[in-house]
């Protein structure tokens, strides 16, 4: 993601919110929206609990839940994006991570352009590196498969 | 016996554009066929069919061989292929090939006058296939929308 | 939220800036450029490279790729694989355990892999493999065949197969080009070649022209290792490096060339002192075509060492059979309505011992100009006029020849009614005739010239019918025509004869104006040609399939101008004669002729040829010809299988009036899936008690070229309807 996003501090947004001080679990539902800089993560329901160490994991559900981000690019006037849909995302704040499941899909665009688009049963996104990992998902055969399709980089495009 | 005086050349049409090998002879031996019929061709205006000439092959082999191994008798064959299209370039008759065959005794010694009894012959081959075609001309029916009577 | 904190209020969220990329996608990949990939597993770290894990599948266009792992890199669009890596591209199919592909362009490279070409059957190993991504396939140390093999790695398995150094396949211009390549029959390598191309289907000229073997009675045991160098798209230039163990070394050369202008042949063949004869041998053929808007012009020029050339060097008889080589060059202009032409033309004449023939005279130059037939006005009338000055030289071995110029104008009008029940065709002629002599004989004028006229009354009735012919409903015609010629006597034996001769007396010939053919005579006629024709249509294609002809020509008054030293004076009657010919059943064609001496009812001259012909490789000709004092012989040829593997070619040439063989060809083949063994005997004479006899092995690799000189093409001539082996086979 962007380096700047990092840095950012998360918001929550949310028509209700529950707050559990035993088990220090916070719930929201209802039209959530986490952002964090250009991160952006929309679903029905969202867990949000706090390990020890202090760390942030945020679990969101949705019929698909939704998230959204802006790669880095060299060159400044090009806007990339990442986005992605699932039955679940969760972000881990420490480590930046997205990871998808239950039907997870991701597209990566250049100016509107879609470059990728992958889906699979498991999608984990680190938005520091841009890795991407995808496990499969159940095809009719009964095999796990990950389909992608990748547009090749022009050599104007290609940095 | 069944046979009455009928026509052979009845044609749906009075003008024809005549295209391809266009400096050769069967080219004009055609065209002569045509204007013998009373047919305009390549009209200014146009015309509602088109004939083309796609190319012609000619052969000639040895048929017979005398007893001291020189050929006795050979045969001329001309082959023409063609086809014919409407206004709007669909076939009415797709491309076909007709051909003509003639043999003539050959000696060594008349190199000369059998080379001109072979281009005659080969005129007469070219005169006979354009007359078939005209004779497949006048079987066709020219769709009506484009007749010029 | 910070976490912590008491629960925000509920305010509205906060409003993202609207920007055009961040609205996400707007246009989807274009279907040309998206790469359609499943796999079991997909990581990477960015968009630099994407790995791919676990039968992956990637589609590009025609392509397609699988293996057990891929790495794929958008940037350079390359795609390294890993592990059963299978290619596939229209008929092509290639595999190896690992490789890279280039997905836009399909260029791939791949090591210890396979291939198998399915259009043209062809397939085998490489240590190394490139493909360019559009049809050229470059192997290193390969090993290919035609044959069937149980997959494409075992082609060494095949009854024949071709190891190399390296071997190029292009699929675009269909020809493999080998280097350092031997060829394996039957497990024994039987041809080891430094560089060859062979075509990979049949329609190309084959590359490969696989050295022939054969004994050849005049000359020996001959062994020819062809070399096809195709230099350019419009150029090739094969050599023919010949061992003739009677006569010593012969290179033959024939190059061709094709531009948009031009087009030409050159054959030349070279043998240093021939042992036989102790001459140099040499025979020399151009032919050259230029052609150029209205421009034409040409070459055809022929000559030989020595007058035995073709007798000793032809191995078929046509060839052999060539007495007068013609050396002819020409520049004409054509239009619509007229052309000129302007010619020179000389001759070599081959003298055997016993068989003498009268030379040619040269024509240096010859010009014509012609106006063809064109209308006059709008009326129902045409002319045509012609005009032809020619310079014949007597050749060098007559000088006692008359020799000199002819200028000749003719002019030809005619008014066709063409009704479409009948036509009649009155025509008026003029030949003038005058020449400008040297060498005539005494008492002769130096400058002979006539004036002679021709009227003819051409007139055709048409009458039809439905009937059915041999089962086929038909249209039936019949056509009588009237034929009507009078050109007055004027005595020309004053005028030499440079380019005349007595024409054959045909059903074709019964028509003409001028019996003679060539321009020093003008035939004196009063004459009435009577024929019918009778044509039978099929009712549907309106094809002609069968027509026959009866027809007599009458002389009025006998005529008078005879052709000294060609023509015996007659007063018959023309000839009778009838033609019938055409297809009678699917698979048999009849041709037969006759002529009938008007008095004496004998019969002049006939010939008949029957043709069967059920299936591809099943081929029975059967003829007669028969020219009183002259021709009298039975041809029977034929191709027939004997057994699914086995089938037999032959022909018999044999003449009753001399009691000879003029020439015989047995041939046995025996063909599996990819190859054919031939062996072809053959006999024909070449001279008066001298004939050439020859024995020839031809092996035909299918797909690889006819290994072996070409009785196979030798065949198609001799036996009308003969289909090498290998077409049946794949017709089948």
């Amino acid at each position: 993601g962007l380096e700047a996003d990092r840095l950012q501090a998360t918001t929550i947004d949310a028509n209700q919110m529950t707050y559990n001080e035993k088990s220090n679990v916070t719930v929201f539902t209802g039209n959530v929206l986490l952002t964090r800089g250009s991160l952006v993560i929309r679903g029905e329901k969202l867990t949000l609990t706090e390990t020890a160490d202090g760390n942030q994991l945020a679990k969101v559900e949705g019929s698909p839940a939704r998230f959204k981000q802006q790669r880095d690019s060299q060159v400044k006037s090009d806007v990339l994006l990442i986005s992605g849909t699932g039955e679940m995302i969760e972000f881990d704040g420490n480590k930046s991570v997205v990871t998808l499941t239950g039907k997870a899909s991701i597209e990566k665009s250049a100016n509107g352009q879609l470059t990728e688009s992958i889906s699979g049963s498991k999608i984990t996104y680190e938005q520091n590196t841009e890795f991407l990992n995808v496990v499969g998902a159940p095809n009719s055969a009964g095999k796990t498969r990950v389909q992608a399709v990748i547009k090749p980089k022009t050599q104007g495009q290609a940095q | 016996c069944g046979f009455q005086l009928r026509g052979q050349y009845d044609f749906d049409f009075d003008k024809i554009e005549l295209r391809g090998m266009e400096n050769a002879e069967m080219n004009r031996n055609m065209d002569l066929q045509l204007q013998i019929l009373n047919l305009k061709v390549n009209p200014p205006e146009g015309a509602p069919l088109k004939l083309n000439l796609i190319r012609e092959t000619r052969d000639r082999s040895i048929v017979t061989f005398s007893a001291t191994g020189r050929a006795r008798e050979v045969r001329i064959t001309y082959e023409l292929f063609y086809s014919v299209t409407d206004k709007n370039g669909d076939f009415l008759i797709a491309t076909s090939q007709l051909s003509q065959r003639r043999e003539l005794t050959y000696t060594d010694d008349q190199i000369l006058g059998k080379e001109a009894e072979e281009n005659q012959l080969t005129t007469e081959m070219q005169r006979d296939i354009a007359r078939q075609i005209t004779g497949r001309l006048s079987a066709l029916q020219v769709p009506k929308g484009q007749t010029a009577k | 939220q910070t976490p912590g904190q008491a629960p925000a209020t509920a305010e509205a969220p906060t409003k993202l800036r609207i920007d055009g990329g961040l609205l996400g996608v707007r246009s989807p990949i274009p279907e040309d450029e998206a790469t359609y990939i499943s796999a079991d597993r997909l990581y990477g770290n960015n968009a630099e490279e994407t790995f791919l894990e676990g039968n992956v599948e990637i589609r590009r266009k025609k392509l397609r790729l699988s293996s057990d792992a891929i790495n794929y890199s958008p940037i350079t669009d390359r795609a390294t694989a890993k592990g059963n890596l299978v290619i596939e591209q229209e008929s092509m199919l290639l595999k190896a355990p690992e490789g890279s592909v280039k997905l836009g362009t399909g260029e791939s490279q791949m090591k210890n892999a396979t291939f198998e070409l399915r259009d043209i059957k062809g397939k085998g190993r490489a240590d190394r493999m490139q493909y360019d991504g559009i049809s050229s396939l470059t192997l290193e140390n390969p090993n290919y065949t035609v044959c069937e093999v149980p997959n494409a790695g075992a082609a060494d398995q095949g009854d024949w197969y071709i190891t190399a150094d390296s071997l190029e396949i292009d699929q675009a211009s269909e020809v493999g080009r080998a280097r350092g390549a031997k060829v394996v029959f039957q497990d024994v390598p039987i041809l080891g070649v430094p560089y060859f191309s062979f075509p990979t289907s049949d329609r190309r000229k084959s590359g490969f022209l696989p050295p022939s073997f054969g004994t050849v009675s005049n000359s020996g045991l001959e062994v020819t290792v062809p070399y096809y160098l195709n230099i350019a798209p419009d150029k090739d230039l094969t050599l023919f490096p010949k061992v003739i163990s009677g006569r010593g070394y012969q290179l033959g050369t024939q190059g061709r060339y094709l531009t948009p202008n031009n087009e030409g042949e050159i054959k030349y063949d070279f043998l240093p002192s021939d042992e036989k004869t102790g001459t140099d041998r040499s025979a020399l053929s151009l032919l050259h075509k230029f052609e150029k808007g209205p421009f034409y012009a040409g070459v055809n020029f022929n000559q030989v060492s020595d007058d035995n050339y073709f007798v000793d060097f032809s191995r078929t008889q046509a060839v052999a059979s060539q007495r007068v080589l013609v050396q002819e060059g020409f520049l004409s202009y054509r239009q619509k309505n007229w052309s000129a032409n302007v010619r020179t033309v000389a001759h070599q004449t081959l003298q055997l011992f016993n068989d003498v023939i009268a030379e040619p005279y040269d024509r240096l130059p010859e010009a014509t100009v012609e106006l063809t037939p064109t209308r006059i006005g709008d009326a129902n009338a045409f002319v045509s006029v012609s005009g032809q000055y020619t310079d014949f030289a007597r050749p060098s071995s007559a000088p006692a020849r008359v020799e000199g110029s002819r200028g000749v104008t003719r002019a030809r009008v005619f008014m066709p009614i063409q009704r479409s029940e009948f036509s009649f065709t009155p025509a008026l002629s003029v030949q003038s005739t005058n020449y400008d002599l040297k060498g005539q004989a005494t008492g002769l004028p130096g400058g002979p010239s006539s004036v002679i006229p021709t009227v003819s009354l051409d007139s055709t009735v048409y009458f039809d019918r439905k009937t059915s012919f041999f089962g086929r409903k038909v249209n039936q015609t019949l056509e009588p025509r009237i034929f009507y010629l009078y050109t007055p006597f004027k005595d020309q034996s004053d005028q030499p004869i440079f380019d005349t001769t007595v024409t054959d007396q045909s059903l074709s010939r019964i028509f003409a104006e001028n019996r003679y053919s060539g321009l020093d005579r003008v035939g004196d006629a009063n004459q009435l040609t009577l024929a019918v024709t009778s044509r039978f249509y099929d009712e549907k294609s309106s094809e002609e399939l069968f027509s026959v002809t009866g027809g007599q020509r009458l002389n009025l008054t006998a005529s008078r101008v005879i052709l000294q030293g060609f023509e015996a004076p007659t007063t018959s009657d023309s000839d009778f004669f009838a033609n019938a010919r055409g297809r009678i059943s699917g698979s048999v064609f009849l041709d037969a002729t006759t002529q009938l001496n008007a008095e004496s009812g004998r019969h002049e001259r006939g010939n008949i040829s029957l043709s069967y012909a059920p299936s591809i490789g099943k081929q029975l000709n059967l003829g007669y010809r028969y020219t009183r004092a002259q021709i009298d012989q039975f041809d029977i040829s034929g191709q027939w299988p004997i057994s699914d593997r086995w089938s037999g070619v032959g022909r018999l040439n044999y003449s009753m009036l001399d009691n000879r063989l003029i020439e015989g060809v047995a041939g046995l083949e025996y063909g599996e899936g990819c190859w054919a063994v031939r062996v072809i005997a053959q006999r024909f004479a070449t001279a008066p008690q001298l004939e050439t006899t020859s024995l020839f092995v031809q092996l035909e690799l299918t797909g690889l070229g006819r290994l072996g000189s070409n009785p196979a093409d030798l065949l198609s001539r001799k036996v009308p309807g003969y289909t090498p082996f290998s077409t049946s086979q794949a017709t089948q």
